[in-house]
């Protein structure tokens, strides 16, 4: 009953989160899904886990969106989606109905029986995970220092890897610094022939 | 119908997911993206642990939920601060402004 | 032994390649010396090889790699080929220093023909299919390189991009077919294949068949795949003697030779072969005989002397073949460096613009001469020898409307030959426009050409025992030189052929009275064979299509994310949708 009730919760708020116009409420509906999420996953028996989320996704996630917003502004209506919204639900309707019907068990619960301690199967049998972890916190450091970095070094990579480590690092500056804005997209060269024959 | 605590985890997971593409398809805000991406990775962190109560292999669940969660939240956060970048230099964050290297 | 010599035939090139991509573009001079050094080093490696160890032992100079063994067999075939390669190589890498000098991105230039030289050698050594294979792609990058190599020339580089794409589609051919071998046999190794072939089955052998058949008709520009090769003339001249008279172009033959006794038997094939070499003799000696610019005459004469190895192979004449290919080898090469030394003397090679250089250039003429009568026959010279031992050995052993087509065939060699001496060196007298004779390295290259035109028809004997000690399982007589000299001279081709060449000289020298009268009946012919007949569109067609389609599918990308994730999704359904069907 409990599990329901969570559910039923996460769910409104992940519905709310999507739908308000303004983004710092729909920051504050993203953490709330996040904390029911956490709960949920206490409920299940997966305490360590549901701390970390909650710390993490309605913590520190939310703390970055708010910083986010705070840099750009709230946003205005969007304009009309690019795909249309009839089509989104259907494909996404179908692709999840297919997705449940391979999914969804055979009538068994084996309840909350634990077949192993957490911290050895974090740290012995999922060592790999571990380095994993560790390699994507530094990069991902890295990535941000090199993206948010003053504006004179403009590191357009997408990469992870690809942050400058020295931001005023001449060769990748464009000479005009970020203010000015790129160009529009404004011819689209169709039927572009590529390589000359 | 009898649903067991952990057939309604997973439903809640499959819908959060359902959720989550919905909006990966149909918004066009940088930052309300990076929301969708977070309620879709939600949405596999419940199916995870359902998966785990499933098996009866709650440490393994957890720890790649751990996983999962680390590597979402540098992820969530590398798309932030894109996103601002986005906005320092074109002044938008509507996808369809983002279209310099067409052609 | 051998692995020792092997690995210096191929290795030496490859590291002067290697020291001069290094050195750079700043000392032409020593440029020049070290390409020369490292080629000429390569085809001693080459003689020490052919001398001292060459046999048919497979040798491993690698550890055995990932996918087996990767072994080098110096047998006859390929130390002949080999030789070839490294000599003629070095030959036009001594040219290339007077025909090149005062050009930039010479370390280029010089790189990729030592690679191309090593890779050359490398190929025909090989004893394992997937090795063949690597060097088989190696040869046809180097020479869409060499040919796009003044890379601000659009109509090079098109030319370059041309090649590429037919030689490379004839490689999937060849890919395709080593891969059913391996799926048969289990291993890579060209014997392995040989003694198992006749327990394919019979399917597969012909797929097998039929797909090397393409891949040598692409690399030896054999009809309907020849377009790639007179467009890359414009490559520099010594890169067309090496890389388009002498070496690359008998990968094809030598692919057909070495697997010969394999396909031999397969329905259809030899007569494919046949077919192939005679449409492409014929096809090409009539193009020769109406283009204008001078190295494409050449090249459409290469393609034409290729369709008689082809021809031979697929006769059954595995020696008369390889002894053609070496013949045109070296009277090729000397016409081609002896046109490059006319391009390089007037600046232009439209035959229009050419003419009476006989007085300006005389050791020129004298030796485009030699090479003129090699090609279409002369006794005494190597071509005339080869030649007629192809024709008799088809005689005997091949269709009799084959053999009355080639000897056609040999009169329009003649005559398109006599032709293009005529307009190049006597007719019309632009001989103004020749600056001076040639330089002395050039003439020095040229001679030695010369001289192994008038000689390497003597070595017939030797090779020929070579040839049928190392290769078991083919079908080749022995017979010393003397006695191929005399067979050929008691032979009713033979005199047939000198026929049949008199006959197209005496047809230039009454061009006066026959011209008009041709003319009005021939001109849709003439029409057609300027336009290549039809081929040339035909090969630029999937090179078009598969740049509109892709020009049309680029639309698909917008490059917007939801369009990506709708398709991400989109694709996630249909692939549930397929799993779930077939579950049922």
């Amino acid at each position: 009953m409990a599990t329901v009730i969570l559910a039923v919760g996460a769910l409104l708020c992940a519905i709310q989160a999507m739908r308000v116009q303004r983004l710092l409420p729909a920051a504050l509906w993203l953490a709330a899904a996040s904390a029911f999420t956490a709960m949920l996953l206490y409920a299940a028996g997966l305490h360590e886990a549901a701390v970390v989320e909650l710390s993490v996704g309605s913590g520190l996630v939310f703390i970055l969106l708010i910083y986010a917003i705070s840099l750009s502004g709230d946003a205005r209506r969007q304009g009309a989606p690019i795909v249309p919204r009839s089509a989104a639900l259907v494909l996404v309707g179908l692709a999840l109905l297919l997705v449940g019907m391979f999914v969804w068990p055979t009538p068994v619960d084996l309840g909350r029986v634990s077949a192993g301690l957490l911290s050895t199967s974090l740290w012995m049998d999922r060592q790999l995970d571990v380095v994993v972890q560790i390699v994507l916190i530094f990069s991902g450091a890295l990535t941000i220092a090199g993206l948010l970095a003053r504006p004179k070094a403009a590191a357009p990579a997408n990469e992870v890897e690809g942050a400058a480590i020295n931001p005023s690092e001449p060769t990748l500056v464009t000479p005009s610094d970020t203010s000015t804005r790129l160009p529009a997209p404004a011819d689209q060269v169709a039927g572009c022939d590529g390589v000359k024959p | 119908m009898n649903l067991s605590p952990t057939d309604v985890l997973l439903a809640a997971a499959l819908v959060l997911v359902g959720l989550g593409l919905y909006g990966l398809v149909t918004v066009r805000h940088l930052i309300r993206i990076l929301v969708a991406l977070q309620i879709l990775t939600q949405g596999t962190l419940l199916a995870v642990a359902a998966a785990g109560r499933y098996s009866g292999r709650m440490d393994l669940a957890q720890a790649m939920i751990l996983t999962a969660i680390v590597a979402d939240t540098v992820i969530t956060t590398a798309g932030l601060a894109l996103a601002v970048r986005v906005w320092q230099s074109l002044g938008t964050f509507d996808l369809a402004d983002l279209a310099a290297l067409k052609g | 032994m051998s692995a020792f010599w092997i690995g210096l035939t191929i290795g030496l090139p490859w590291l002067g390649a290697l020291a001069l991509w290094l050195l750079g573009d700043r000392r032409p001079a020593v440029q020049h010396g070290l390409a020369v050094a490292a080629a000429v080093a390569g085809a001693l490696a080459a003689v020490g090889l052919a001398l001292f160890a060459a046999n048919p032992v497979p040798v491993s100079l690698m550890p055995a790699a990932l996918w087996g063994e990767l072994t080098f067999q110096p047998d006859g075939l390929g130390v002949l080929l080999a030789l070839i390669a490294a000599v003629v190589g070095s030959l036009t890498v001594v040219f290339s220093t007077a025909y090149m000098r005062g050009e930039h991105s010479l370390a280029r230039y010089y790189a990729l023909i030592l690679i191309f030289i090593g890779a050359m050698v490398g190929l025909v050594l090989s004893a394992s299919l997937l090795l063949l294979f690597i060097f088989w792609e190696i040869t046809a990058l180097c020479s869409y390189a060499l040919i796009a190599f003044h890379n601000d020339d659009p109509r090079a580089v098109a030319a370059g991009v041309k090649a590429l794409i037919m030689t490379q589609t004839g490689g999937v051919g060849l890919l395709a077919g080593v891969l059913i071998i391996h799926s048969q046999t289990g291993s890579y190794a060209i014997n392995d294949f040989l003694v198992q072939a006749p327990h394919f089955p019979p399917g597969a052998l012909t797929i097998v068949a039929f797909a090397f058949l393409v891949a040598a008709m692409a690399k030896s520009a054999q009809v309907p795949f020849h377009s790639w090769l007179p467009d890359a003339m414009e490559a520099p001249t010594p890169v067309s003697a090496l890389i388009h008279a002498a070496t690359l172009v008998n990968a094809g033959v030598y692919l057909l030779a070495r697997f010969y006794p394999a396909f031999a038997e397969v329905p259809g094939w030899k007569a494919a072969v046949v077919g192939v070499g005679v449409l492409s003799a014929l096809l090409a000696g009539v193009m020769a005989l109406v283009a204008g610019d001078l190295k494409r005459v050449l090249a459409y004469s290469t393609i034409s002397q290729l369709g008689y190895m082809v021809y031979a192979v697929g006769t059954g004449a595995i020696f008369a073949s390889q002894f053609h290919l070496l013949s045109h080898a070296v009277f090729k090469a000397l016409l081609f460096l002896a046109a490059g030394a006319v391009i390089q003397a007037t600046g232009t090679r439209r035959l229009s613009e050419l003419g009476g250089l006989g007085r300006a250039m005389p050791i020129v003429r004298n030796f485009f001469i030699v090479g003129a009568l090699a090609l279409a026959g002369l006794p005494v010279l190597n071509g005339f020898w080869s030649k007629d031992l192809v024709l008799e050995s088809g005689f005997e052993q091949g269709p009799t409307w084959a053999v009355v087509t080639m000897l056609a065939v040999s009169s329009l060699t003649a005559l398109y030959t006599v032709r293009v001496v005529w307009l190049v060196f006597f007719g019309r007298d632009h001989s103004a426009r020749a600056t001076a004779e040639a330089p002395v390295l050039m003439r020095v290259v040229l001679g030695v050409l010369a001289g192994l035109t008038a000689t390497t028809w003597l070595a017939a004997g030797l090779l020929s025992q070579r040839l049928s000690d190392t290769l078991t399982g083919q079908p080749l007589a022995t017979m010393s030189t003397w006695e191929m000299a005399v067979g050929l001279l008691a032979e009713p081709t033979t005199y047939l052929a000198l026929g049949a060449s008199a006959l197209g000289l005496a047809l230039w020298a009454w061009r006066g009275r026959l011209t008009p009268w041709v003319e009005k009946r021939s001109r849709f012919v003439q029409r057609a064979a300027e336009a290549d007949f039809g081929f040339d569109w035909l090969s630029r067609q999937p090179a078009s299509l598969a740049r509109r389609s892709a020009t049309w599918l680029a639309r698909t990308q917008t490059g917007q994310l939801n369009w990506n994730m709708a398709g991400l999704v989109g694709a996630l359904a249909l692939i549930l949708t397929l799993l779930v069907w077939r579950a049922r």
